[in-house]
């Protein structure tokens, strides 16, 4: 396969860009980071608590699957591949080891999340397990089907189904107590 | 207890989006209970999907950067020309190169001294200095002499440079520059 320029790296698919990568350009795997590090960071930041163990995650990730992409399936999507290494990080409790410098309300504050209405259902979301949470985040943040994210987290299909309607259904009942304009009553609140 | 078409509802719902299959949709409006059921399933999956939760575009970019560069992918941003003149290396590099040119110096000129007459030396100031002329001075011409005020200035400069005493033979040159 001859290696295309870098502009064009941005229309290449992700397992185009796999497979490129396999066979030596750095750029193609650059285009990779790219595109994934800010679902990765977001991800990894609502369960590790501060940007830097998130970033931490994230760069582990990269690193792992730079290493292994010459044994990447083509036939499995790139996306779920990178997925599916976090989620393992996330669920070993991967951190790195440095001084912590800073206090946990100080790294907590460094998270700069676009701001929303309805910001609390993802709040919600993510104080809710890690099987709970990754499995909305997988269906509605990323799109994946059922049989994806089973794979991803490791369940089987019926039990991803249970996860998914447990998680919903108590924003459901969050839900039900928001007024119009999508802000939580002080009840949901405390 | 829940009617026993929920997960049916919920399964068809996950893999197309919506209930489609007949049978489903008669069930619906036929049950109040699924009604309410699946309405508040379409708001839940309508929020989730609409509602932002995303990390600010500067964050995400500066951290894929360091990734990048972490992994070797990229190339350190270019330091710029402020920042290589008070780098450290910059610093020992320009201190590094000037002992050396003082080193070499004093070593050229030193050996200059002993082959060739040192009216060479002389010469060469003089004529930088731009107040002789320019002339030159065979070895046989050089004697030592007490060089008068005029000289002096071009006398203390050659020996702090090349360490050694330049003479010549001044009257000469003083004659050559009337001529002139």
């Amino acid at each position: 396969m001859s290696l295309p320029n870098k502009n064009r790296l941005t229309a290449l698919t992700d397992n185009e860009l796999a497979l490129l990568s396999a066979s030596g350009s750095r750029a193609a795997f650059s285009e990779i980071v790219r595109r994934y590090t800010g679902p990765l960071l977001t991800f990894a930041s609502s369960r590790s608590m501060n940007i830097y163990d998130a970033e931490d995650i994230v760069q582990e990730t990269f690193l792992r699957a730079f290493s292994s992409i010459n044994g990447f399936d083509e036939t499995y999507p790139l996306k779920s591949w990178l997925f599916t290494i976090a989620y393992r990080l996330l669920v070993s409790g991967y951190r790195k080891k440095r001084p912590s410098l800073l206090t946990e309300e100080q790294t907590g504050s460094l998270l700069q999340f676009e701001s929303n209405d309805y910001d609390w259902v993802w709040e919600e979301a993510g104080k809710m397990g890690m099987a709970d949470f990754s499995v909305l985040w997988l269906k509605y943040k990323q799109g994946m089907s059922i049989k994806e994210i089973a794979r991803i987290s490791g369940k089987s299909e019926p039990a991803t189904r249970v996860i998914l309607h447990r998680a919903r259904k108590r924003l459901s009942e969050l839900l039900q107590q928001v007024d119009g304009e999508g802000n939580r009553s002080e009840r949901v609140k405390q | 207890m829940s009617c026993e078409y929920r997960v049916s509802i919920e399964r068809e719902f996950d893999e197309g989006g919506e209930v489609v299959s007949e049978e489903l949709v008669e069930h619906i409006a036929a049950c109040e209970e699924c009604r309410q059921w699946y309405e508040s399933l379409k708001a839940v999956d309508r929020l989730l999907t609409e509602t932002p939760f995303d990390l600010s575009v500067s964050q995400v970019g500066s951290v894929a950067d360091r990734i990048q560069q972490n992994l070797g992918l990229k190339e350190p941003p270019a330091v710029s020309g402020a920042g290589l003149f008070n780098s450290r290396a910059f610093k020992y590099a320009a201190t590094i190169a000037v002992v050396a040119g003082a080193l070499w110096a004093h070593i050229y000129f030193s050996a200059t001294s002993d082959s060739l007459p040192r009216a060479a030396d002389y010469n060469v100031i003089a004529e930088m200095s731009g107040y002789i002329p320019k002339m030159s001075f065979s070895p046989e011409e050089i004697v030592d002499e007490k060089i008068d005020h005029v000289e002096n200035d071009i006398y203390e400069a050659v020996s702090f440079i090349t360490g050694c005493i330049p003479t010549g033979n001044i009257e000469h040159a003083k004659t050559a520059k009337k001529d002139v």
